[in-house]
């Protein structure tokens, strides 16, 4: 952690921060803030489907509990994809539209890490 | 008397390193009893030795009895404390150690199996005249019998594991049909996680205040009472802020420790020991006995100037002179706020990960009670309780600010914490008032509160990373007092 004096605008702003990868975290004025920089994406061809995520990450880390499908099955919209329990929590993943699934990266009872990508979905 | 030399703590997180630290300032050895995975944490640091009882599932670690209990013998333990959790109100534990010949910290088996089925504490306090909500305990396999005795106490209607505890095996009845479809689902809950199959039913009280009465038995067989706290401050069951004293009228607070003298008088109790109460308009109502440390036992230390956890120890010991030598008068406000690796932004989502670096309050005052450092991972296994804040003032508002700087105070970068969330609370007016009742969560914050807006632009921040890469950028007091001009 780094206690930093930034000059900006030729204003002084006083903050900690650390930097983990490309993420910094930082605490000014009282508060905490995780800062991811933005991705800078090339202009999608195909807007219709870019707010539909098809690859599935684990938001914390955990264990795979449930895992009902295999690669290569077909899904409806709503089906539960995968329960990933935490600190005494589950988490569900429901396919968000009709779909088959592309690829499955984790097994039941894996422990997972944040982040990590755990399937791949191919909407129609 | 004095037999104990070596303690084993039977714990982990804030707790297993608080205990350790009471232990060492008595000139007593300590061992760590931990799973492995476990190595990297403030207790396993501190301890002054460490044996490992098992893998990181709990289930086969922390809560399985013969582990701890050969755990503590190989390292030559003469007594162990359970900490709270875990095995900390396990009859079985209990007397699996009275067997091998290890001192438990604690009650004796028998009064852990009276307090530890609710069914059977409610009984006693029933005969003792000390108030409880109207329930009902037989058993039946029958679902219409449930319907029938649901309806006589008038809904809603909480359905109650009989070992159930921490939110487990509970759930909230409005009608018939919520009883129905409920009653299953708890039977089946239980099947796995408790040994004691029976379930009951009790009045659920809507938008009351929960309190408590910290009571001790010293060795001797006196029961001191060391005051209230308020904890109506939960979320699903959980606990996140608590305080001493709570803010009751006089009366009350002498009714309930009257109970509470009432209730453990004649019971050969031992050791420290909660009574919860529900209290509405006017009234209270027996909710169960705790039969351990509880995580919010900071706050009564704060107020009377005592470590309960030093008295627990000397209780094992067999003296009881050290709770009859003073004379423990409360004194100013103590509050207590957990510090919960979740995402107040995200649903309370639970976010586990490493800790990158920490910066911890103090001053006069401050107390905070932690388990993990930079550096060190948070385990999605175990609860996601990371520390706690403790202040104390003169006055519970003094307290609040003082709250509020301390957790301002507070740096962590690594994990999503809740200091947000809590911060947000200590600004609310309910709070101020004091008149939280325990649905104030789930009635305000349903799903947490709304992610604070990011205070800079992204070429702002850019400026900023780009200064990790080049070193210069640290702050240089003695450029920048130069520059500044001050």
């Amino acid at each position: 952690m780094k206690f930093l004096r930034v000059e900006w605008k030729n204003q002084i702003y006083s903050l900690w921060a650390e930097k983990d990868g490309e993420t910094l975290w930082i605490h000014y004025q009282g508060s905490t803030w995780k800062w991811i920089p933005p991705v800078k994406t090339p202009m999608s061809s195909d807007s219709s489907v870019s707010n539909i995520k098809e690859s599935i990450s684990a938001p914390m880390p955990g264990r795979i509990v449930e895992l009902p499908f295999q690669k290569g099955f077909k899904v409806k919209k709503g089906e539960v994809l995968l329960v990933l329990s935490a600190m005494k929590m589950e988490y569900t993943f429901k396919a968000e539209a009709e779909g088959v699934i592309e690829d499955i990266l984790c097994q039941s009872g894996d422990q997972v890490e944040a982040d990590q990508v755990l399937m791949r979905m191919k909407y129609v | 008397m004095s037999g104990i030399k070596k303690i084993a703590v039977a714990a982990r997180g804030e707790i297993a390193k608080r205990i350790l630290s009471t232990c060492h300032q008595m000139g007593l050895d300590t061992v760590l009893l931990y799973a492995s995975g476990d190595e990297k944490n403030e207790a396993f640091r501190w301890a002054r030795e460490r044996v490992c009882i098992g893998p990181e599932d709990p289930r086969k670690s922390y809560l399985n009895i013969p582990a701890n209990v050969e755990g503590a013998l190989s390292a030559g333990a003469h007594a162990i404390h359970p900490g709270y959790g875990f095995l900390s109100e396990s009859a079985g534990f209990a007397k699996q150690c009275e067997k091998k010949g290890l001192i438990f910290i604690g009650p004796s088996s028998s009064a852990l199996a009276l307090f530890g089925n609710k069914i059977s504490a409610r009984s006693v306090c029933e005969k003792k005249g000390i108030p409880v909500l109207p329930g009902w305990s037989g058993s039946s396999q029958n679902l219409q019998t449930y319907v029938r005795q649901a309806e006589r106490i008038g809904y809603p209607v909480m359905i109650k594991a009989a070992d159930g505890g921490g939110g487990r095996g509970l759930r909230l009845a409005h009608n018939e049909k919520d009883l129905k479809s409920l009653i299953p689902q708890v039977q089946s809950e239980i099947q796995k996680s408790f040994s004691n199959k029976e379930i009951f039913l009790e009045k659920y009280l809507e938008s009351a205040r929960h309190m408590e009465i910290q009571v001790f038995v010293s060795a001797d067989g006196e029961v001191h009472i060391f005051g209230d706290r308020d904890c109506s401050l939960q979320r699903r069951h959980q606990k996140i802020i608590e305080e001493a004293p709570s803010n009751l009228p006089e009366d009350i607070k002498q009714q309930m420790k009257e109970a509470a003298l009432s209730l453990l008088s004649d019971l050969n109790y031992k050791g420290a020991g909660t009574l919860e109460f529900l209290f509405k308009e006017g009234e209270f109502f027996f909710l169960e006995m705790n039969t351990r440390l509880q995580v919010e036992h900071t706050v009564t230390e704060m107020i009377f100037g005592v470590d309960l956890v030093r008295a627990q120890i000397l209780t094992a010991l067999g003296q009881p002179a050290f709770l009859a030598d003073r004379v423990f008068t409360p004194s100013g406000h103590s509050i207590q706020c957990r510090i919960c690796a979740e995402d107040p932004f995200r649903q309370f989502l639970p976010g586990g990960g490493r800790l990158l670096s920490c910066l911890w309050p103090d001053g006069p005052g401050k107390r905070v009670d932690k388990g993990f450092e930079q550096g060190d991972p948070i385990s999605p296994l175990y609860d996601s309780l990371l520390a706690k804040l403790i202040v104390w003032d003169i006055s519970r508002s003094r307290a609040i600010e003082k709250m509020k700087t301390a957790l301002a105070e507070t740096i962590i970068f690594g994990c999503t914490v809740n200091i947000p969330f809590l911060k947000h609370i200590l600004f609310h007016p309910d709070f101020i008032e004091g008149q939280i009742t325990v649905d104030f969560i789930e009635k305000n914050f349903p799903k947490g509160m709304s992610p604070l807006p990011f205070p800079f632009k992204p070429d702002f921040m850019g400026h900023v990373l780009n200064s990790f890469k080049s070193s210069g950028f640290v702050f240089n007091p003695w450029r920048d007092f130069l520059r500044d001009g001050k």
